[in-house]
């Protein structure tokens, strides 16, 4: 008796579950199969013959190794600008008697509150005005400064409050004595920083690499402003393009966004122990 | 050079060998170095823009002419015309909207997932997935999703009987499209939060809820809930900040209309910007967008945090 009763609400907690999944394997599954549809035949039914030149054809039919390039360039070196200063300024708020350390805290909590969007307008006029960039004199009058440039499309990208706090945090919770004996040893500040603490928060440094990625690589809004040569399209930019352009050549276009995410979605499946165990919601008090 | 003792002397704090005057120079000299790139930084790209978008704000720029102050011109410009509340109504639709539902939905499947389930990791990393892509990927996808003749959703109701619905192109029901379109995207990111406060909850709490007599729904309103209230106040608050931030998913999925129906207020700050080159009311409706954001927080946190501690 108690058994049946154990093996009915089971049932019923998998069917739940499995309805929740169908949600999400339901559009993904479509997604993939659309994108192997060939041109040829209607879509939303089983294709008779599989085509993955699509994914080849998608890429062809629009500047996207370009984009590609231009998203690779700006999220590799966002990326590894923004770990080297999260880790660095992190280190020195976690483990060491940083003057103002407080304020700077408050500094990055607030920060991260604030959305990216309100600084997109004096960014952009900033941007504009490099001095001697794009044309620009001293004053940075007279030219376009690093609009429409890849220096341009990264200057939001280059730190994350976030990322900073999180080293911080993950910083703190290593005890105070390794670097203490480190020093009573002789090592140097520097080293007790890259050679002793850092190795041992390498999880870390992969989420924040992972999520300063991501938000690089996936932005748009920014692009969007900052660029308006097609060449100096990201990768979001030109699948937008492409739509607008090709509204429906749907399978050439689900081709083009599987391919897109692909780089993020790899990232994520690499380190995704690390998110799912929950170490970055505890990271979050 | 004066050596101390490793004791604690007797009255006073104990100075820590790390402490020593020496070292303790050569570390703040390491603090401020290894600090100061990364402060310096935010301060140009973080700070001073906030700072920028106030002082633009007051002016007249517009990208051609040296700036000329204004006062407090572009404010009332903006806040005497019907088209700045309709995209603060917007806003705040799609933010309400999206958390009402979304947290509804996320709770259900954490609880579900918290519960012994066969292949559960591989469950939590499927509904992740479309938070790892772009909303611009995910956007285009539920583009074809409820497209009105290509789509499966518009088939599957024509196969029920239904008629045909234009979900983008229709001003009642292309707000819900992005909101259900951002749930989608969103759910796994808090799923996973959610699911780490459930395993936060002491499980003497419920079992002594249990002895009580208390069934299991009871248990949830009163034992769960309460327990987890930090993780719950953070994702509220920050699920409500990026419903706020609400552009990209409207841009691509149906460019703000139809006629406004979902131009938000991040929308109008793009057009006053980049399509007219107002950067002054753009400016302005950003200082106001900021206002909406930390007056939100403040009064969503007090709310949250207020009641029963």
């Amino acid at each position: 008796m108690r058994f049946r009763t154990a093996f009915k609400s089971k049932l019923g907690l998998h069917a739940l579950v499995l309805l929740v999944a169908a949600l999400y394997v339901g559009p993904l599954g479509y997604v993939v199969m659309i994108a192997l549809t060939p041109l040829n035949e209607t879509l939303g039914s089983w294709p008779h013959t599989l085509a993955p030149g699509n994914f080849i054809t998608a890429f062809e039919s629009a500047d996207f190794l370009r984009f590609f390039i231009n998203s690779a360039v700006v999220s590799v070196t966002c990326t590894v600008i923004q770990v080297v200063l999260a880790a660095s300024a992190g280190y020195a708020l976690a483990q060491l008697p940083l003057p103002g350390r407080d304020i700077l805290l408050l500094l990055l909590v607030g920060l991260i509150v604030v959305p990216a969007e309100i600084s997109m307008v004096p960014l952009f006029v900033m941007v504009a005005h490099i001095p001697l960039a794009g044309g620009n004199d001293i004053l940075g009058l007279g030219g376009q400064g690093w609009l429409d440039t890849l220096p341009g499309l990264m200057v939001p990208h280059l730190i994350g409050a976030m990322g900073v706090f999180l080293m911080r945090q993950f910083y703190a919770a290593l005890p105070e004595e390794l670097g203490n004996a480190a020093r009573v040893d002789g090592a140097g500040e520097f080293r007790i920083f890259a050679l002793i603490y850092t190795p041992l928060v390498r999880p870390a440094l992969g989420i924040v690499g992972v999520l300063a990625f991501q938000g690089t690589w996936n932005d748009f809004l920014w692009p969007l402003i900052v660029t308006n040569s097609n060449s100096m399209k990201t990768l979001q930019l030109g699948l937008t393009g492409f739509f607008q352009e090709n509204s429906t050549q749907w399978n050439l276009l689900m081709a083009a966004v599987i391919v897109v995410s692909i780089p993020v979605l790899v990232l994520f499946l690499a380190i995704q122990r690390v998110f799912t165990s929950g170490a970055l919601s505890g990271a979050l008090k | 050079m004066v050596t101390r003792t490793e004791t604690p002397p007797a009255t006073g704090r104990w100075i820590k060998p790390s402490r020593r005057p020496r070292m303790l120079r050569a570390q703040r000299r390491a603090a401020v170095g290894l600090a100061s790139p990364a402060f310096i930084v935010i301060g140009i790209v973080a700070v001073i823009p906030l700072l920028a978008a106030i002082a633009l704000s007051l002016t007249d720029y517009n990208m051609i002419n040296p700036p000329r102050w204004v006062g407090l011109r572009n404010y009332v410009a903006i806040l005497t015309t019907g088209l700045f509340w309709t995209t603060v109504q917007n806003t705040l639709a799609f933010a309400v909207g999206q958390i009402a539902i979304g947290l509804v939905m996320a709770m259900g499947v954490s609880v579900l997932f918290n519960r012994r389930i066969h292949g559960g990791a591989g469950f939590r990393t499927l509904i992740y997935l479309p938070q790892a892509a772009s909303y611009v990927a995910v956007a285009l996808v539920w583009n074809l999703l409820l497209d009105p003749f290509a789509g499966p959703l518009d088939k599957m109701i024509r196969a029920l009987g239904g008629s045909r619905i234009y979900f983008l192109s229709d001003s009642s029901t292309a707000m819900l499209s992005i909101i259900a379109m951002s749930i989608w995207h969103n759910l796994g990111y808090f799923v996973l939060l959610l699911l780490a406060g459930l395993q936060s909850v002491p499980l003497e709490l419920i079992e002594a809820a249990k002895v009580d007599g208390a069934g299991s729904f009871r248990r949830f309103i009163h034992v769960t809930i309460p327990s987890m209230r930090e993780v719950l106040v953070f994702v509220v608050v920050t699920w409500f900040l990026w419903g706020l931030q609400m552009f990209t998913q409207a841009y691509v999925m149906t460019g703000g209309g139809p006629v406004n129906a979902t131009r938000t207020v991040v929308y109008l700050m793009y057009d006053e910007a980049f399509t007219s080159l107002h950067i002054g009311s753009a400016s302005a409706v950003a200082v106001m967008l900021f206002a909406l954001v930390v007056g939100s927080s403040l009064a969503l946190r007090v709310i949250l945090r207020g009641r029963g501690d």
